[in-house]
C-alpha cells in the first residue's frame, strides 16, 4: 500500500513542478499505476480487491477530467490529483477515523473543484456545496465522537453495545447520506453538478459520489453490521425510506428536464437511492454490492457526462444536441450503452448491480417484509419511470442531425468505447470484492 | 461510561443549537458560527472520552475534527467575503435570488 501512496504523492509533487501540458498526463499515468501497487497493509489502510476496485472507480473519471479538459490551469490538475488521492484513502480505510479524515479531505478539495475556473457565477455553486459539505462534516465528526465515546474504539471489528455508539452510527450514516445526495438533502447535487464546468461535473458526480458510496460500504461492513447483529436494525428503516424517496425525486427530476447535465444530476440522486437499498442487510455482501455498483455507476456516468464534453465542451447541452453523435456510430453506441446501464437494462452491468442491490434488500430477515416489498416496488417503478430520460438520450444519438458538426476530441471517443465495452464485460464477469477486516 | 455522561449531556444542547443554526439561518457568517458550535460539541466529547478512557486516540481525533471543521469554516469565511464583494450580502437566499436574476438578464 505504501508504494501506491508514494506514487500518488509523486503525482501531486510533479503537478507542482512540470508544465500543465505534461503534468496532466503524468498525473493520469501515476494515479492509474498506483492501483497496481495497492497491496498489503499500511496502518489502517489496506490494499485488497475492494480497495483496488474502489481506486479504479475513482481513477476513471479522474483520468478523463485530467486528460480532456481543454485548457486546465495548474491548480486544477493539482486539485484533481489531491482529490483522487483522498478517494484512494477512502477506499483503503479500514478504520472510522481514517475514513472520516479522508472523506473530509475529499469534500474540501471538491468544493475548490466545483469553484473552478473561479468565475463570479460559480460562487453560488461553491456556497451551496460548502454549506451542505460543512453540515455533513459536522455530523460525521460528531458521530465519530459519539461512536468512540460509546464503543471505545474506531475500528470496524469491535463494538460495545451502548446507546451512545448507536447515536454515533446514526449520525455517521446521516452524514454519508448527505454526501451521497439522498433526498431530502439532494438539492446541492442538482445545483453543483449542473452548474459546474463539464470537466468538474464529470469528476464531482462520479469520483466524489463513488467516494461516498465506498464510505457507505465500509460503514455497512463495520458499525452497521455490528449494530444489526445486536438487533438495532430499526436504525435502517429511515435510511430505506429515504432511499425510496430519492428514487422518486430522481425520476421526477429526470423526466421534467431536457438539459443533459441537469438530467444526469437527478440520475445521480436516483442512483444514490438505489445503492442505499443494499444497506437493508449490512455486511460483507452489501459492501461488495455497493463497491460493484460504485464501479458500474462511475463508468456509465463518466461516459454520459463525457458526451456533453464532446458536444458542448464545458457548457450545458440539451439532450437533443447529442444527435451530432449520429455521424460517430461507435461513440453513439457507447453513450447508448451507458444510458441503458444507468437504467439497468441487460446485458449491461447496471442490470446486475441493481439486481444484486435488490437481492441484498430481501436478505434482511429482521426488517418487516411489507417495508422491504414496498421499498423495492417504489424503487423499481420509479427507476422504470426514469427510463424516459435515458431513452431520450438513446433516441437523440440515433437521430440524424440537420447540419454537420465536427467533434474535436477523437481520443476521448476511443476511451469511451473502451469504457462502454467494460460495462458489457462487467455484466458477464461481475466483481464482488469483500473488504478485508481486522 | 458513567464518567462520560455529563459530557454527552453537555453536547446535546450544543448540537441542537448548532444544527438549528446550520439549517435555519440564512446568514453565511451565522452558519459558520453554528458549525463551530457543533465542532465544540465534537471536541468536548472527544476530550471527555480521552480522559475517561485514558486513550490518547480521543485527543488526536478531537484535534483532527477541530482542524477539519476549522478549515471548512475558513473556506466559508472566504466565500462569505467573496459573496459580499460580489453582491453585497451575506444572506444566502438573497444571494441566490440576485444570482438567478442576473442569469435571466
Amino acid at each position: 500500500m505504501i508504494w501506491a501512496l508514494l506514487l500518488s504523492f509523486i503525482a501531486i509533487a510533479q503537478a507542482l513542478v512540470f508544465p500543465v501540458g505534461l503534468s496532466r498526463y503524468l498525473s493520469s499515468i501515476l494515479l492509474v499505476a498506483s492501483i497496481f501497487f495497492a497491496h498489503g497493509k499500511f496502518g489502517s489502510l489496506v490494499g485488497d480487491d475492494f480497495t483496488r476496485l474502489g481506486m479504479l472507480a475513482i481513477a476513471i473519471p479522474a483520468v478523463i477530467t485530467l486528460m480532456f479538459h481543454k485548457k486546465p490551469q495548474r491548480h486544477f490538475v493539482l486539485l484533481v490529483t489531491i482529490l483522487t488521492l483522498s478517494g484512494y484513502l477512502v477506499a483503503a480505510s479500514r478504520n472510522l477515523a481514517t475514513l472520516a479524515i479522508s472523506l473530509e479531505a475529499m469534500s474540501l478539495t471538491a468544493a475548490a473543484v466545483a469553484f473552478y475556473p473561479g468565475a463570479k457565477e460559480k460562487i453560488k455553486v461553491v456556497v451551496t456545496y460548502l454549506i451542505f459539505s460543512v453540515f455533513a462534516a459536522a455530523m460525521l465528526f460528531l458521530g465519530l465522537a459519539f461512536y468512540f465515546a460509546g464503543s471505545h474504539t474506531t475500528d470496524l471489528v469491535h463494538f460495545t453495545q451502548t446507546s451512545t455508539a448507536i447515536v454515533g452510527i446514526v449520525l455517521m450514516l446521516a452524514s454519508i447520506m448527505v454526501k451521497l445526495a439522498i433526498s431530502p438533502m439532494h438539492t446541492w447535487a442538482v445545483d453543483v453538478y449542473s452548474e459546474s464546468s463539464t470537466s468538474a461535473s464529470i469528476y464531482l458526480s462520479s469520483a466524489v459520489k463513488v467516494g461516498a458510496m465506498l464510505a457507505l460500504a465500509i460503514l455497512s461492513v463495520g458499525p452497521l453490521r455490528l449494530a444489526y447483529s445486536v438487533s438495532y436494525w430499526q436504525i435502517l428503516i429511515p435510511a430505506l425510506l429515504l432511499a425510496a424517496l430519492s428514487n422518486i425525486v430522481g425520476a421526477a427530476g429526470m423526466v421534467t428536464t431536457n438539459k443533459m447535465k441537469r438530467m444526469l444530476s437527478f440520475s445521480s440522486i436516483a442512483h444514490a437511492g438505489f445503492v442505499a437499498l443494499a444497506l437493508a442487510y449490512p455486511g460483507q455482501l452489501s459492501a461488495a454490492v455497493i463497491a460493484y455498483y460504485a464501479l458500474v455507476y462511475s463508468i456509465a456516468n463518466t461516459i454520459a457526462f463525457s458526451s456533453v464534453l464532446l458536444v458542448k465542451g464545458e457548457g450545458e447541452s440539451e439532450i437533443m444536441d447529442l444527435k451530432v453523435l449520429y455521424k460517430r456510430p461507435l461513440t453513439a453506441l457507447a453513450v447508448a450503452i451507458a444510458a441503458l446501464s444507468l437504467l439497468g437494462i441487460p446485458p449491461t452491468a447496471g442490470f446486475s448491480a441493481k439486481l444484486m442491490a435488490l437481492i441484498n434488500l430481501f436478505n434482511a430477515k429482521s426488517l418487516p417484509p411489507a417495508l422491504l416489498i414496498g421499498v423495492a416496488v417504489v424503487s423499481l417503478v420509479f427507476t422504470a419511470a426514469s427510463g424516459y430520460g435515458y431513452i431520450k438520450i438513446v433516441a437523440a444519438v440515433t437521430k440524424k442531425p440537420e447540419k454537420d458538426q465536427v467533434i474535436s476530441l477523437p481520443s476521448l471517443e476511443m476511451l469511451l468505447w473502451v469504457l462502454a465495452a467494460m460495462l458489457i464485460i462487467l455484466y458477464f464477469y461481475p466483481l464482488w470484492p469483500v473488504p478485508t477486516l481486522g | 461510561m458513567s464518567e462520560l455522561g455529563p459530557a454527552i449531556w453537555a453536547t446535546v444542547p450544543l448540537f441542537v443549537i448548532g444544527l438549528y443554526g446550520l439549517v435555519a439561518r440564512r446568514n453565511l457568517v451565522r452558519i459558520m458560527i453554528s458549525l463551530e458550535i457543533v465542532g465544540a460539541a465534537t471536541v468536548t466529547i472527544m476530550g471527555a472520552a480521552a480522559v475517561a478512557l485514558w486513550k490518547s486516540m480521543g485527543e488526536v481525533l478531537g484535534l483532527l475534527a477541530l482542524i477539519a471543521i476549522g478549515i471548512e469554516g475558513a473556506l466559508l469565511i472566504a466565500t462569505a467575503t467573496l459573496m459580499t464583494r460580489t453582491l453585497g450580502t451575506f444572506d444566502v437566499i438573497v444571494f441566490k435570488k440576485k444570482d438567478e436574476g442576473g442569469e435571466e438578464k
